[in-house]
């Protein structure tokens, strides 16, 4: 079974994502331990038990917040996909690696994909960024564009295997330092 | 006949092999193998073919785990690690051409 979250454009993830995430790695290492422990010890009471159905409700939180799979060109070994949220924390972190500028916004466009409830390989990227100017040196946008740009491009081609990517930037801010 | 059958590793094994990778921050799970998980546990099936995250299909010849990576190594080299380690961990206890299939759910990046 899976949920399609492909009805919603991919969506631009809040600032909480990273703490909400550690949270729920604790709290499912924590339901694997107790689960183990009691299942050694012959314990049944974990069938549909109050943390049963609180786990299947953080997993539908969890599932909510990924966003759809995009697969990835397969390894040697096997397929592997990513879900929107982890995609798009790669390229958001690539861009605010750079000097001065900082990622607002990402979206990306899909290959189509025969597989319901998977995207294809992304194809596009358009990233909205900001961008810090001081009055004494004005920044060459065109060329800090690039610098995102490539660093996008970088970053996909290093992490994932995604050579051809087109990456639009569009400076939505310049901010003064 | 052998005498010496090979174990099938249970499902909390392999999750501790994969969780000791470098490179894997933990197992996320998805809708997908909850679901699975807690049905098997409700059909007292046992834990050898599917745990929160873990997923192995024998009938359908899939393996699927979900995880958290760190930024240590790059993406596409963790995937293939854990893809190594499932291989081998379960090595002739599934079918031949078992698919290994990695959803990475999320980039834990420190």
């Amino acid at each position: 079974m899976a949920v399609s979250t492909m009805d919603a454009p991919s969506g631009p993830g809040g600032p909480d994502d990273r703490e909400i995430t550690r949270r729920y790695l604790d709290q499912i290492r924590s339901l694997h331990r107790d689960w183990d422990e009691l299942e050694q010890r012959g314990d049944d009471s974990v069938q549909l038990s109050r943390r049963a159905r609180s786990a299947l409700s953080e997993s539908v939180r969890a599932d909510a917040r990924h966003g759809a799979r995009v697969q990835m060109p397969p390894t040697d070994l096997g397929p592997y996909s990513l879900s929107e949220l982890a995609l798009r924390t790669l390229i958001r972190d690539a861009i605010d690696g750079t000097e001065g500028i900082a990622s607002l916004r990402t979206s990306v466009e899909y290959a189509p994909s025969p597989d319901w409830g998977t995207r294809g390989a992304p194809e596009r990227v358009a990233c909205r960024v900001a961008v810090a100017a001081s009055p004494r040196s004005l920044p060459v946008l065109p060329v800090l564009a690039d610098v995102a740009r490539e660093a996008v491009r970088d970053a996909c081609a290093r992490e994932l295997d995604l050579p051809d990517l087109v990456v639009d930037i569009h400076i939505e801010d310049l901010h003064e330092i | 006949m052998r005498s010496d059958a090979i174990r099938k590793p249970t499902t909390a094994e392999v999750i501790a092999l994969v969780v000791a990778i470098p490179g894997v921050n933990g197992i996320e799970p998805g809708i997908g193998t909850t679901l699975r998980a807690l049905d098997a546990r409700i059909r007292r099936a046992g834990s050898d073919s599917s745990h929160f995250g873990l997923h192995i299909d024998r009938a359908e010849r899939k393996v699927t785990v979900e995880v958290c990576l760190d930024p240590s190594r790059s993406v596409r080299q963790s995937v293939r690690e854990i893809q190594s380690v499932l291989r081998n961990a379960l090595g002739s206890t599934v079918p031949d051409g078992t698919e290994l299939e990695v959803r990475v759910q999320s980039l834990d990046r420190g």
